[in-house]
């Protein structure tokens, strides 16, 4: 009893120890966010009450910035916009993402190593450089049109300066986004499971769809998650492979910043899409905690 | 002992501590130690591009030797000085540059925002020398650049005279215009249309709705301009014409036109802002940037306009530069930079609206 309560002591001495030392460990980490993170959003907040005109800010604070976002059919259009181009492209890259991360799951050594350079050698590429370069593909006069023609279409689809562009310009980018957890969450199922299936008698179609998919949801959570929140403040892909013509509220808030001088009406507009952002977060969170908890 | 100057903890106070802290930390311009270490070290804003080599090259050497200093440029994106950030240092006490040059609206806005000290004959003794046209309160306009038509001598054989062109239906999908300084584009509608600027009403978006089969693209940065121009992706468009220049100078068979109905120039102030460092220095600096020599480099160069008289231009460079004689700078339209800051708001909620449409 006494050499018990003597190991429980020190158990919780040495927890206590760990705790310090891991408190210690994030303080470096806790302050850089404090600084960077936590007191520009207050900033943005505070900011987000002045009013602007013609340049000159009012000395008063008001909701009237809060009251433009809801107000103005030009700014929820843009709002509806950045939603819908959102899932779509989430859905693009897990579509074209899944099948990537099986086959990385499958591939061995080199391959692997290669697939995955393959999918994040976009993100190494400037965006300025990587978006003009598409006009070399998809423009009027790119690859694919000239192809087109040369077939015999004489009037070829318009593959950029819309909605189709901003989601090829993007999707190329962020696929990297959903392979790596949708591969973290398959390289993670026990083979003997899929083993046992298969050993039962199930086709390698039953394997995947009951075994393999169910168990790999988690990554494919995340993996949308993140793709749909990191496309809510798409800015450049828009303006470049959009034509301009696909206005997100990115572009709506550089502009007022750029443009009007209107950083009051700015911040709001970012508060209430950090907002939307946190919404979708805690939603993707909540039904990954869904798909995890009978494991 | 003097009087101690009490903290007073007001929000406008914190907001511009924490503007100009964040400023410093988040800042894409990050300055070296070594500039700060420099006593005699200057530090201006700077343009990105073939003009901020044309600087860093050409305009800045000669005059380091001849002063003594060193110059630290700080580039800015896309050839834009980041005015919030500006206000914020300006009110912190502490601009990180001496020398702003400035888009004449973000002049507009520093003038209304009391960021920039006033500049005379005094200070600038080659005010002598400029067009008055070009010398504002705060500083001279140089670098004038143009917006008028670029079109394709390979597939618009007639040098088109009028704006009116980009309208004509045989230019489906093929015309361009830019998004960043939209309002040109509507002053441009309303020019073509009416003969004046301004107003911008239902009747100038109607007009614009009449030329959007024609358009393929609204672009956004120079580098843009130039590809679409340099791949004949776009045959006819409003584009700058120094952008326009680069890439006839790369064989492009391009040309860049300023119509009968007037043309946009443009140029920007070189101000200095309030608590700057070194105030005498900038005004020197500002100075050698007027003269003829620095002037001549920067057309040569960067394809940039002056407003020095002494300045001659080799046939070359004046066969790309539309403003380079007084006449053909008469023709520009006249802007009111005011109306536009005032108006700018109304004006893109209804450009976007446009767009979205």
């Amino acid at each position: 009893m006494v050499e018990r309560g003597w190991g429980a002591s020190s158990l919780s001495s040495d927890r206590e120890e760990v705790s310090k030392g891991l408190w210690l460990l994030l303080t470096p980490a806790a302050l850089l966010y404090l600084i960077t993170f936590l007191a520009p959003l207050v900033v943005l907040l505070l900011v987000s009450f002045e009013r602007t005109t013609g340049g000159v800010t009012a000395s008063s604070i008001s909701l009237q910035n809060y009251a433009d976002f809801f107000s103005d059919g030009v700014t929820l259009r843009a709002v509806g916009r950045t939603l819908y181009l959102s899932f779509a492209i989430a859905l693009g890259c897990l579509l074209l993402g899944y099948p990537v991360a099986l086959s990385m799951r499958r591939a061995q050594g080199a391959v692997r190593l290669l697939l995955l350079f393959l999918v994040i050698s976009p993100l190494l590429t400037s965006v300025i450089v990587r978006n003009v370069s598409w006009i070399l593909i998809l423009g009027r006069e790119g690859l694919i049109n000239v192809v087109l023609r040369e077939l015999g279409v004489s009037d070829p689809p318009r593959l950029m300066y819309n909605d189709l562009g901003v989601m090829i310009g993007v999707v190329h980018v962020y696929l990297a986004f959903v392979v790596l957890p949708v591969f973290a969450s398959l390289a993670s199922i026990d083979p003997a499971v899929e083993e046992s299936a298969a050993s039962l008698g199930a086709s390698p179609t039953r394997v995947f769809l009951h075994i393999t998919l169910p168990l790999s949801v988690p990554g494919v959570i995340a993996g949308f998650t993140l793709v749909f929140v990191l496309c809510i403040g798409i800015y450049l892909t828009p303006v470049v492979m959009g034509g301009n013509f696909v206005v997100t509220i990115s572009m709506i808030i550089a502009d007022l910043v750029r443009t009007q001088f209107d950083v009051g009406r700015a911040s709001a507009f970012s508060v209430m899409v950090l907002l939307m952002v946190s919404v979708l977060v805690w939603a993707g969170r909540q039904y990954e905690r869904r798909h995890e908890s009978p494991r | 002992m003097g009087a101690r100057k009490q903290f007073d903890p007001t929000r406008r106070r914190f907001l511009s501590l924490s503007g100009s802290v964040l400023a410093a930390v988040a800042s894409p311009f990050v300055m070296s130690a070594k500039a700060w270490a420099q006593s005699k070290t200057f530090v201006i804003y700077s343009f990105d591009g073939v003009l901020g080599r044309a600087f860093k090259e050409q305009v800045i050497p000669p005059f380091e030797q001849q002063h003594g200093v060193r110059i630290e440029t700080i580039t800015m994106p896309g050839s834009v000085p980041p005015m919030q950030k500006v206000k914020a240092m300006v009110e912190a006490g502490r601009p990180e540059a001496d020398v702003i040059p400035m888009q004449l609206t973000d002049y507009v806005f520093a003038r209304r925002n009391n960021l920039v000290i006033p500049l005379g004959p005094s200070d600038i003794p080659e005010y002598k020398n400029l067009y008055p046209q070009f010398i504002t309160e705060h500083g001279p306009g140089l670098l004038l650049w143009s917006y008028g038509i670029a079109y394709n001598t390979r597939h618009i054989k007639e040098e088109p005279s009028s704006w009116r062109e980009l309208w004509n239906p045989a230019y489906k999908g093929r015309v361009a215009i830019n998004d960043p300084i939209f309002e040109h584009v509507l002053q441009m509608v309303n020019l073509t249309y009416s003969g004046k600027l301004l107003p911008i009403n239902d009747q100038t978006f109607a007009r614009l709705s009449e030329l959007r089969p024609n358009l393929l693209t609204l672009y956004t940065t120079g580098a843009q301009a130039e590809q679409l121009l340099r791949r004949e992706e776009v045959w006819i468009g409003g584009m700058w014409n120094s952008r326009t220049a680069a890439v006839q100078d790369e064989g492009v068979p391009v040309r860049f036109i300023a119509p009968k109905e007037g043309f946009f120039v443009r140029y920007n102030p070189f101000c200095i802002p309030r608590g700057a460092r070194d105030p005498d220095l900038a005004k020197t600096w500002i100075n050698y940037v007027c003269s003829k020599e620095p002037q001549g480099l920067i057309a040569e160069k960067g394809y940039q306009g002056s407003p020095n008289k002494e300045v001659v231009y080799s046939e070359h460079i004046k066969s790309r530069l539309i403003v380079t004689d007084p006449n053909v700078i008469q023709r520009a339209v006249k802007e009111d930079f005011d109306a536009i800051v005032d108006n700018v708001a109304d004006w893109r909620r209804r450009w976007d609206a446009w767009k979205q449409a």
